[in-house]
């Protein structure tokens, strides 16, 4: 390469513009997503883990304390089933406020619905299950994954994809 | 390290889509804002970004839609990450990092970067480009770096466009620094030979 050459690339490479306007506007999907994210902030999985893990811990401990006072029903098995509604009770509100959030979305694919009525005739049954045998930490896990399922199903039909934006 | 502080304004929430014209010349008070948050700042901040952001974008890719989704992704690693500026280096250098990253990290996400950056090997591409008349449809140095092999066109906008060390752009790409001094050679005389002005190739095969 001469001299000549590199001094022509070299003016080439000065007379690049600098800024090049999107031939669509790209606001409307960068506002979406930071909208979004702010609105899952206040509801993220570990906020949502912990506020479950403090109910469950006075849901606990006021468990015992009033199952000592119910004869033939021992304590622990009282403090396990209040456990068991209150995990029922805080995965149902967890649901809720996602659909709330989601509301306005159109869903990626039409038969979320009947995904989700599996997942809760299967999440029925680990709770049928449990009442029987509240002690079973095998079924509690597969509560929880049966759960996890459920949000992350709403997550996927109704979290926004720039590119459709 | 400069502090900024922000105007009054912060205080009060901009509904989504508000302009803030009055603030735009003072680009620190505007980075506060976005810094707490104020939605309206920021979209001032990306008025005045997206077209640098954009073309950098675009250079790496290639792809117009892959570009604008690079971008938007830009753009929300700035809304994510704008409380971490300080400001030891001028925003603008700070944002031209942040859209390197994002936009090399999008393209290992969306492209078979192992086979294309690490394991794929230009040379050869680039050497029988040198030999093979200029495509017909070249007219600018823009078209040419579109049409360059992806990791020889990645070390050419990085270290010929943007001014990178090519130290830098080795570490980034995961490469050699060698094979980004080579490449980059290779790439001038075929970018030089597309735009008809290249003396005399050299065409190696190392």
């Amino acid at each position: 390469m001469t001299d000549h050459d590199e001094l022509h690339l070299q003016r080439a490479l000065q007379a690049l513009p600098r800024e090049i306007q999107p031939e669509r506007d790209l606001w409307p999907g960068i506002v979406h997503a930071i909208q979004h994210r702010e609105l899952r902030a206040k509801g993220s999985p570990t906020v949502r883990r912990l506020a479950l893990a403090a109910s469950l811990l006075l849901v606990l401990a006021s468990s015992l304390y009033y199952g000592l006072r119910q004869p033939g029903i021992s304590p622990e098995r009282v403090a396990l089933e209040a456990m068991i509604a209150e995990l029922q009770s805080h995965h149902q509100s967890s649901k809720q406020t996602l659909l709330v959030q989601y509301r306005d979305q159109p869903a990626a694919y039409e038969d979320w619905q009947h995904q989700m009525q599996e997942l809760e005739d299967a999440e029925d049954a680990i709770y049928r299950a449990l009442r029987q045998d509240p002690d079973n930490r095998e079924l509690l896990g597969i509560l929880r994954q049966v759960q996890d399922k459920q949000i992350r199903l709403i997550d996927a039909v109704f979290s926004p994809r720039l590119n459709s934006i | 390290m400069s502090e900024f502080s922000a105007p009054a304004l912060n205080e009060v929430p901009a509904p989504a889509g508000s302009r803030l014209v009055v603030l735009a010349a003072d680009e620190a008070a505007l980075i506060a804002l976005c810094q707490r948050r104020h939605q309206g700042a920021f979209r001032q901040l990306y008025e005045n970004y997206v077209g640098m952001v954009y073309a950098l974008c675009l250079r790496l890719t290639a792809d117009r839609s892959m570009a604008e989704d690079a971008a938007q992704e830009v753009f929300i690693q700035l809304w994510n990450r704008i409380e971490s500026f300080r400001g030891e280096s001028s925003f603008a250098t700070w944002l031209h990092a942040l859209c390197t990253n994002t936009t090399l990290s999008y393209l290992r996400r969306h492209k078979n970067w192992r086979q294309r950056i690490h394991l794929g090997d230009d040379t050869d591409e680039l050497a029988a480009a040198l030999e093979a008349e200029p495509p017909p449809d070249l007219g600018d140095l823009d078209a040419c770096i579109r049409r360059l092999p992806e990791r020889a066109r990645l070390i050419f906008v990085l270290h010929g466009v943007e001014g990178m060390r090519q130290e830098e752009v080795a570490e980034l790409l995961g490469i050699a620094p060698g094979t980004v001094k080579a490449q980059f050679h290779r790439s001038k005389q075929l970018v030089l030979h597309w735009l008809g002005h290249s003396s005399q190739p050299e065409v190696d095969h190392d």
